[in-house]
């Protein structure tokens, strides 16, 4: 398989896993780009901070970088296209039927299970970014890494602030912090 | 009536480029150009098809544009509405890879990033904890979520069988109580 192709099949599989959209496809995307050598941890958070901060939906702003990174830009249009794809051909082939689809007791049963094994799957894509976040011979964090953590965590789910005006202020107290 | 093309593709587009953080956050900009801006679908039609473009899989915006063309003007819009409302983002995205290209070492960049980067594991944690809410008084959601996790980090497996696993379980449990319904 050519690059490109791999490209536009990871993607396409990785939105065709995905329900609901947002950071439900943070999980999957993150292992798969990963495991492949597209992306390292670190610079996979910074793209997600990107993704948050410009217009457009997330999972296009990651794949397009991804594919950027991998294979330039028709590795960008391949991964674009590949992320795109499932849920347009679902709504184009079932239509109006697609209505119908949701209301099945079946398909939320299956929801239903999903929603735990997501859970999970979130909270260790959190933990395994955090661990990318220790420098190299350090047994934790930075400091200031760790308060930002709390501060937006804290802000995020008990105030419930949106993300763009917490990362604006993350990036400042990094910039600020470099500077001191 | 149908809206000419030209209209429509400049309203996906305008989506496309205002919809900031994705997915639930796209609602009101759907609903402020397709329905008050437009007057094509009425705000309980822009509510159904959000409800839709959630609830299959792929990118929430993505399907939520294919959708809303469908109804407003046929399939052909529909595929040239998925090309408009994602076209944004990809060019913003290919403008902003090529330039940070050289940039990332330079100090102002690595120190925002230095402080993006935990809020970004900090907003990863938050959804976790946002999609775990409902199940916290069911010891059953705890243990499956625990379990998912702990085989996630142990490196049995990646995501891909975890997922399927999920809605298979939800599936069958499913199955197999209709089943003992009808036997009594």
């Amino acid at each position: 398989m050519t690059l490109y192709l791999r490209l536009f099949w990871v993607f396409f599989k990785i939105s065709l896993l995905s329900v609901g959209g947002g950071y439900n496809m943070v999980p999957l995307m993150q292992y798969e780009v990963e495991a492949r050598g597209w992306l390292p941890p670190g610079r996979f958070m910074d793209m997600m901070a990107i993704s948050e901060a410009t217009p457009g939906p997330i999972a296009v702003n990651l794949a397009t970088f991804a594919g950027y990174q991998t294979a330039g830009l028709s590795g960008a249009a391949a991964a674009t296209i590949g992320v795109c794809l499932p849920g347009a051909l679902l709504l184009l082939t079932l239509g109006i039927l697609a209505v119908r689809l949701r209301d099945k007791p079946a398909f939320r049963a299956a929801m239903r299970g999903l929603a735990p094994a997501l859970t999970g799957l979130l909270a260790a894509t959190g933990i395994r970014l955090g661990a990318a976040l220790i420098p190299e011979g350090a047994a934790t964090p930075s400091l200031p890494a760790m308060l930002i953590f709390a501060t937006v965590l804290g802000l995020a789910v008990g105030k419930k602030i949106l993300p763009l005006p917490l990362l604006a202020a993350a990036a400042a107290a990094g910039i600020a912090l470099s500077l001191a | 009536m149908k809206p000419a093309p030209g209209e429509w593709i400049w309203s996906y587009l305008r989506i496309g480029a205002s919809a900031f953080g994705g997915g639930v956050a796209a609602l009101p900009v759907f609903v402020a150009e397709l329905s008050d801006r437009r007057r094509w679908l009425t705000p309980s039609e822009v509510a159904e098809a959000f409800a839709i473009a959630q609830s299959i899989p792929g990118v929430i915006i993505v399907n939520f544009a294919v959708f809303s063309a469908l109804r407003i003007s046929g399939r052909r819009a529909a595929v040239l509405a998925a090309v408009t409302v994602a076209m944004p983002a990809f060019l913003i995205i290919l403008a902003l890879a090529t330039v940070a290209a050289g940039h990332w070492e330079h100090r102002w960049v690595a120190g925002a990033l230095s402080g993006l980067r935990p809020a970004v594991v900090a907003l990863v944690a938050a959804a976790a904890l946002r999609l775990a809410r409902p199940g916290l008084r069911s010891p059953l959601f705890l243990a499956a979520a625990g379990l998912s996790a702990a085989v996630m980090l142990a490196g049995w497996t990646g995501p891909v069988p975890l997922i399927l696993a999920g809605a298979g379980v939800g599936l069958g449990w499913h199955v197999i109580a209709r089943r003992r319904k009808v036997r009594t």
